[in-house]
């Protein structure tokens, strides 16, 4: 499955409550993606939560926007993108 | 007492549920229930049904496995319930519209909770149905409950498209397996290991349970063994009952088994109490259809033969409603009897087919001509026509030509097989083969304009006038369609009257000539009056398309709602799914992204015709090009691939902008593109299309390549003749949105900054890198640069620490509880607390966090969860 890196913008930033209700909104997030084959593998978030980036795995770009609609996310990026190890090319 | 399997770990379900069928006294709505077999999706519902009150009305139905499929089967066992007319209109199968409304009024007039079990064997009647009452639903305060197996429901699916079509206005529940934890509650106080369990039947409730009442059932069991082993302890007739229950999808009735043979009362009470049967209103079934599976799995081939001869048997000795011709065309195959089979399949067929339930009919005509040896010629060439027709209604054109050539074979004589060739021809032109058909048509056209005026003679040269406008000779086109309709209107053959007049307007609409348009709109009134489903259809989309050529995006999109409609309520799927694809192009051109994503989701990898294939490609590519998402010259290259070798001018011009606008944006060589060009401007017909001009100029201008020759028309050529800010406007005003926003860049005061951020605002990312490519090219300087997310500045005062501090505290969270999210001490939150407390000039937190809320100021802090 190809793998993606999506940007989102916030404008207010992004939000995540602690605790049971942090959890439930992820878990919705999660399953609604479930629905569409998305993975949603990880995110790094600026520090003024006004943008993320997300590690995705999905079947096209389109899954990908289909399930950030469900979900009520914003995406201005998408790019795919590959592993790169840094310590991939190290000789031990 | 132990919870059912079915129950554990399904609270949450349970509430969604409720919580849906609540809210319908706002609004009525659809509610999906997914899952694998076995998953609880019953038990759920019985569940959450048991607990409504009395202002409900609860209606639960079920569909059957395809063995019998029947145009709205379910509906058959809702008759008591049904109202007068929705009875009457289902026993004289008065086809879908008039059930469809029927039933409308009922979910309107009453609250309903109406349950359709098992969906993904549903007739596409049934699925029509849905579709249809879900569109409408949140009008009334009715729910609509709708179960399936997910692992049956796969991309071609046709619930698929209904799933599609709901979108998210239907609420989804779908149901997970049990987790470790679940099965070692289950099986508490049983002398088993639960994580072998749980490895076994991947925790699937239903195998759960059925592994925990053997206990003593080697591990790893397979679960068809489980329920023999539970079929196998019943006394003598006991398999045998359970085998005639399972032949019976619908079950059968408690009195024909007990008269089977002695003592089969006993075994079937047994059997009730072992759950492997239920009986309701003195009929039996199979509890759950893993258990059918299983009992029918096990059958061998002389007793299956024997047993579907007493369920015929007694069948035939019953007066039966509509609905059991499909049944007795079941057990009669079963039954190995040919006749019979050949002639309740050829009934049940027909009967599918006046109710518009052209998938089930298309089902029962492959059965029918299975035993065509038992079918008189006479009939079999009948049949052939008629199925050859379904199939083509339900979008598989290689099967209706392919039984059209059959029925060629069964011709008596010359005069006969130009007949054949007529239809031939027409089926081919549905899939698109323009050489074939053209040949077929001539060959009947040699032959029967020497016998008196027929429908086959006018549909013939209708097929032929076709093929020439498809291929830009409109002129041809033109002379054949009208000799066509005026020969089809004398010997009264309505439908294909509508297609050649069809043809003849659009080919006139396409040089220009005014009347063309009234050609049209006449072929689609009388298409529509007289009910000649197709042939409306190909109509209404014609319309559809002259508005497209004429720039006229809103229009266009009318048309093909209605077009869309149409299909629907007439059950026409290569429509609905070619409208869709339509509609998908015209949402992509307008800006309107997340409406053509719908509807390609719902067009992509449906069984289509080549046009509305590449239609779908090109909208896809074009869709992910503008967006600059990864992958966009590989969609480029499918759509152009598709096309290549095609002598489609559409698809062509279509798939020459495309590589244009690819170009464009810097992911397909420019060279390739410009060939692409050339070449179609070489061509004749492009001379005489002027929308198809004007559609390529407006990417030819973009790449510095030369206009076409004649006249442009449109927006592009204002653009041409150097009048910019018209061809600004003009784009507006055609509902253009991006195509616009290029032009004004383009404007010699061009207010960049607009254009880039309205550009930024439609997501239209890959189509920014176009336009800064082509202004650098053109010498523009300080092309400003995409907005960043700016770095916000905190009204308060507050570092962003004191920011997340701050959420927290809204959050409701204890000193302890912010130290705990943010990785620090309790001292030191409490610390930022204080300090969140002074600069908010507050006293307590709750004044704090109320200052906070009042300024909507909590959200900007944010938390990754641990």
């Amino acid at each position: 499955m190809p793998r993606y890196l999506v940007e989102r913008t916030f404008p207010d930033g992004l939000l995540v409550p602690p605790g049971p209700p942090g959890r439930k909104l992820l878990g919705s997030i999660i399953a609604c993606n479930s629905d569409r084959n998305v993975t949603w593998i990880l995110s790094y978030v600026a520090v003024d939560a006004a943008k993320t980036f997300c590690i995705y795995e999905a079947p096209s770009p389109e899954a990908i926007r289909r399930a950030a609609a469900s979900n009520n996310l914003p995406v201005d990026r998408i790019t795919e993108i590959s592993v790169l190890d840094p310590y991939a090319y190290h000789v031990s | 007492m132990k919870p059912r399997a079915s129950l554990i770990e399904r609270d949450e379900h349970l509430q969604a549920l409720g919580d849906a069928i609540s809210e319908s006294s706002d609004a009525g709505c659809v509610v999906l229930v997914s899952g694998e077999a076995g998953f609880g999706k019953t038990s759920l519902l019985d569940t959450a049904l048991e607990i409504l009150d009395h202002r409900f009305r609860v209606l639960i139905t079920a569909c059957e496995p395809i063995g019998i499929p029947v145009a709205f089967a379910p509906l058959y066992d809702l008759l008591d319930e049904l109202p007068d007319d929705v009875r009457r209109d289902l026993r004289s199968g008065a086809g879908r519209p008039a059930v469809n409304a029927g039933m409308l009024d009922l979910v309107k007039n009453d609250r309903l909770v109406i349950v359709f079990e098992d969906m993904h064997w549903g007739d596409e009647a049934t699925m029509g149905l849905i579709r249809y009452l879900g569109r409408r639903i949140s009008a009334t305060n009715s729910v609509l409950i709708v179960t399936y197996r997910s692992e049956e429901v796969d991309l071609t699916h046709p619930l698929r498209l209904v799933i599609a079509d709901l979108g998210r206005s239907a609420k989804r529940i779908e149901l997970p397996p049990l987790t470790p934890a679940g099965v070692t509650q289950l099986a508490e106080g049983i002398d088993i290991d639960p994580v072998q369990v749980h490895a076994a039947t991947l925790g699937n409730p239903f195998f759960v349970e059925e592994l925990l009442r053997h206990p003593d059932s080697d591990l790893p069991p397979t679960i068809g063994n489980a329920v023999l082993a539970g079929a196998a302890q019943l006394p003598e007739p006991g398999m045998e009952m359970l085998q005639l229950v399972a032949l019976s999808p619908d079950g059968v009735t408690l009195d024909f088994l007990i008269s089977q043979a002695p003592g089969a009362g006993e075994c079937l009470d047994l059997a009730i109490q072992r759950r492997l049967l239920v009986a309701e209103r003195g009929h039996v079934r199979c509890r759950h259809d893993i258990i059918r599976e299983s009992l029918i799995h096990a059958l061998t081939p002389v007793r299956s033969r024997r047993l579907h001869r007493t369920l015929l048997a007694h069948l035939e000795s019953e007066a039966g409603v509509a609905a059991d011709i499909a049944k007795l065309a079941f057990h009669s195959i079963g039954a190995g009897e040919d006749e019979k089979a050949a002639r309740y399949s050829l009934q049940a067929a027909r009967q599918s087919a006046r109710v518009g339930a052209h998938r089930q009919a298309a089902f029962h005509y492959s059965h029918a001509l299975e035993f065509r040896g038992s079918i008189s010629p006479d009939t079999l060439r009948e049949a052939l026509l008629e199925a050859a027709t379904e199939h083509c209604l339900i979008n598989d054109f290689q099967a209706a030509s392919d039984l059209a050539r059959l029925r060629l074979e069964w011709t008596a004589n010359s005069v006969e097989a130009a007949r054949a060739r007529a239809w031939l021809a027409y089926f081919q032109s549905r899939e698109n083969d323009l050489i074939a058909c053209r040949r077929e048509a001539c060959l009947a056209i040699e032959v029967l304009r020497h016998e008196p005026a027929s429908e086959e003679l006018a549909l013939a040269l209708s097929v032929t006038a076709w093929v020439d406008l498809v291929e830009g000779d409109w002129a041809a086109a033109m002379a054949n369609g009208d000799e066509a309709a005026t020969l089809a209107h004398a010997v009264a053959a309505t439908g294909v009257e509508v297609h050649a007049a069809t043809t003849a307007g659009t080919a006139r609409t396409m040089v220009g000539d005014p009347t063309g348009l009234a050609q049209l709109e006449h072929a689609v009134a009388l298409g529509i009056a007289e009910q000649v489903g197709e042939f409306a259809a190909r109509a209404l989309n014609n319309v559809g398309l002259i508005s497209l050529r004429r720039g006229r995006l809103d229009e266009a999109r009318d048309c093909f709602d209605r077009l869309i409609e149409y299909a629907l309520t007439n059950e026409l799927d290569a429509w609905y799914i070619a409208g869709i694809a339509t509609r998908a192009w015209i949402n992509v051109a307008a800006g309107r992204w997340n409406d053509a994503d719908r509807d390609l989701e719902a067009a992509l990898g449906q069984r289509t015709c080549v046009q509305t294939e590449v239609e779908s490609l090109v909208a896809a590519a074009m869709l992910r090009v503008r967006r600059g998402d990864p992958g966009s010259a590989d969609l480029i290259n499918d759509a152009l691939e598709r096309i290549e070798g095609s002598t489609d001018q559409e698809l062509l011009i279509i798939g020459c902008a495309l590589a244009m606008e690819g170009a464009w944006v810097g992911i397909v060589p420019v060279a390739e593109a410009a060939d692409r060009y050339s070449a179609l401007m070489g061509s004749a017909t492009l001379l005489q299309d002027h929308s198809g001009r004007a559609m390529l100029a407006f990417w030819a201008r973009r790449l510095d390549l030369e206009p076409a020759e004649g006249r442009i028309v449109g927006p592009a050529g204002f653009e041409w003749s150097g009048d910019v800010a018209g061809a600004v406007s003009s784009w507006e005003a055609s509902g253009y949105r991006l195509h616009a926003a290029i032009t004004r860049a383009c404007l010699p005061n061009g207010r960049l900054e607009a254009v880039l951020s309205e550009l930024t605002g439609m997501g239209a990312e890959g189509t920014l890198r176009g336009l800064r490519r082509e202004l650098q090219r053109r010498g523009v300087r300080h092309i400003p640069r995409g907005e960043n997310a700016s770095t916000r500045e905190n009204p308060a005062g507050l570092t962003r620490r004191q920011a997340e501090v701050l959420s927290l505290m809204a959050a409701g969270c204890s000193n302890v509880a912010i130290a705990d999210a943010l990785f620090i001490t309790p001292k030191t939150a409490s610390h930022h607390v204080s300090a969140v407390l002074s600069k908010l000039n507050a006293s307590s937190r709750l004044q704090a966090v109320a200052t906070a809320t009042a300024n909507g100021w909590t959200r900007p802090g944010q938390v990754i969860p641990n």
